[in-house]
């Protein structure tokens, strides 16, 4: 363990600060939930999009510099792997969560692909670990989707009694694009 | 053969995977359905190609076997990103580390070996002769031809030319519309999912079967991401984007030259130019639509990666 399992505390804790208690974040947030609206509420739309890349880009090489001098320990071509693309995986799965979420879910995510290491024992390469990945990201969309539906008896109704008044199965709004 | 010359084949040899592979994503996102997942199938194509080669040396074959694995795969995405509607962005990227994943796993075995099946290249009777572009313009295998032209007019021809593509269109811009016109969104979409999928099978099918014929790791090699890059560029137009495909061809032709010119620059600054190259194209791009006063989302299909719910209109 190096120091810099750290880091994604800090910067979730920074992050969760940013957005809860800075007009800053809260301008970059509502920006991304309407930027017309945000426009008319007179907020520099632009600026903010583009501090909030600066920011953005400046995670991600704290992430590449924790690589090297903590994890890997020297410097690689490959340094950044496929990391940069799972992050943002996990930022379509549980972005809406915020920064404890993506933590948790990271934290998952990490143990499925470096279970491929311990697998590899058995036959099963890090190549499968990322194809099972894949399909697990699939299902668990799947499974997200279910929890927005719920099943109902139904009674099978006498022969010309009238059609019971009809309740939605969707509740309404919480299914969004 | 002259420097311009064999780097003119690289360009226009390279470029076609990218052709193949936009043209079905061209079309899929004129529907509004974006596939993140073609670098995927295009390995998967490759990978299917491959193994096809082991038991036949007809390289059609190989094809159309490629063809079959990229329409499972587009049938896939279809299945979860239209017709469960979730959200297309994590269905594009989930396809296509199954693909890759897959891909690597199975072929590992197969890496480095060539390809038994080729295709040979068809000479336009001719034309070859003429000095400096004629061999490469007309002495080339014939997936190439098919990417830079059949593939560009018969989806031109199909969007702007028929009623088909009428509705193609209007389900990508107002998919509430186009269903309240009774065009049947969800089947439309899906099928152009396996179009996607076949097509992108097929330019992974061309890089073993004519481009790179030995399989390696990887073997899409990022051409995916460049295909949708391609995509926004050539502003969803079939034409411009075989042009841009061959601009990236070029880009990729550079560093052959410099490594056959012995330039004195690291090889990989070369390796970042089509990625540079589209960045600064992006934004070239931009700033003529800006000139225009007009946005790239305007010109893009207004409801692209956007599930429809018919319950919500």
């Amino acid at each position: 363990m190096h120091i810099g399992v750290l880091a994604p505390l800090v910067v979730a804790a920074v992050v969760a600060f940013l957005f809860t208690r800075t007009a800053w974040g809260y301008e970059v947030g509502m920006i991304g939930d309407n930027a017309r609206a945000a426009t008319a509420a007179g907020m520099p739309t632009r600026r903010r999009i583009v501090s909030a890349m600066l920011l953005s880009g400046a995670v991600a090489g704290i992430t590449g510099m924790i690589t090297m001098t903590g994890t890997l320990g020297s410097f690689s071509e490959d340094v950044a792997a496929r990391n940069g693309l799972y992050g943002f995986i996990v930022v379509a799965l549980a972005g809406a969560g915020g920064p404890v979420a993506i933590l948790v879910v990271s934290f998952l995510v990490a143990i499925l692909l470096n279970s491929g290491v311990a697998l590899s024992t058995e036959g099963v390469s890090a190549d499968t670990v990322i194809a099972i990945y894949g399909f697990i990201l699939l299902l668990s969309g799947l499974g997200e989707l279910a929890t927005r539906y719920r099943l109902r008896v139904v009674r099978p109704r006498a022969r010309g009694a009238p059609p019971p008044t009809r309740t939605r199965d969707v509740p309404a709004g919480e299914v969004s694009a | 053969v002259s420097l311009f010359a064999s780097s003119l084949q690289t360009a226009i040899a390279a470029g076609a995977v990218i052709a193949i592979a936009g043209i079905g994503e061209l079309l899929l996102e004129r529907t509004g359905v974006m596939n993140l997942g073609i670098e995927g199938i295009i390995s998967l194509g490759a990978l299917g190609a491959v193994l096809m080669a082991l038991s036949s040396s007809d390289p059609w074959v190989c094809l159309l076997a490629a063809i079959a694995v990229g329409v499972a795969a587009g049938g896939l995405f279809g299945l979860f990103a239209v017709v469960v509607r979730l959200d297309q962005v994590l269905v594009g990227l989930a396809i296509f580390l199954v693909g890759i994943g897959l891909t690597n796993q199975i072929g590992g075995p197969q890496g480095a070996t060539q390809t038994g099946a080729e295709f040979g290249s068809v000479r336009i009777p001719g034309l070859p002769d003429i000095p400096e572009v004629g061999e490469a313009l007309f002495d080339q295998p014939i997936l190439v031809y098919v990417a830079y032209l059949v593939l560009p007019l018969v989806a031109a021809v199909i969007l702007f030319r028929t009623r088909h593509g009428i509705k193609l269109r209007a389900i990508g811009e107002n998919p509430a519309a186009a269903d309240a016109a009774g065009i049947s969104v969800m089947r439309i979409r899906f099928a152009y999912c396996l179009v996607a999928g076949g097509l992108a099978a097929a330019a992974g099918a061309y890089l073993m079967l004519s481009f790179t014929p030995s399989f390696s790791q990887d073997p899409g090699g990022g051409r995916g991401w460049i295909a949708l890059a391609a995509v926004i560029f050539a502003a969803w137009r079939p034409w411009r984007l075989a042009a841009a495909s061959l601009f990236f061809g070029a880009m990729v032709a550079v560093g052959f030259v410099a490594e056959a010119e012995n330039w004195n620059i690291p090889s990989v600054v070369f390796s970042m130019l089509p990625y540079m190259a589209t960045l600064a194209l992006m934004v070239l791009f931009v700033l003529r639509l800006k000139l225009a006063r007009r946005e790239l989302r305007q010109v893009a299909p207004a409801a692209l990666a956007v599930a429809y719910f018919r319950e919500e209109r």
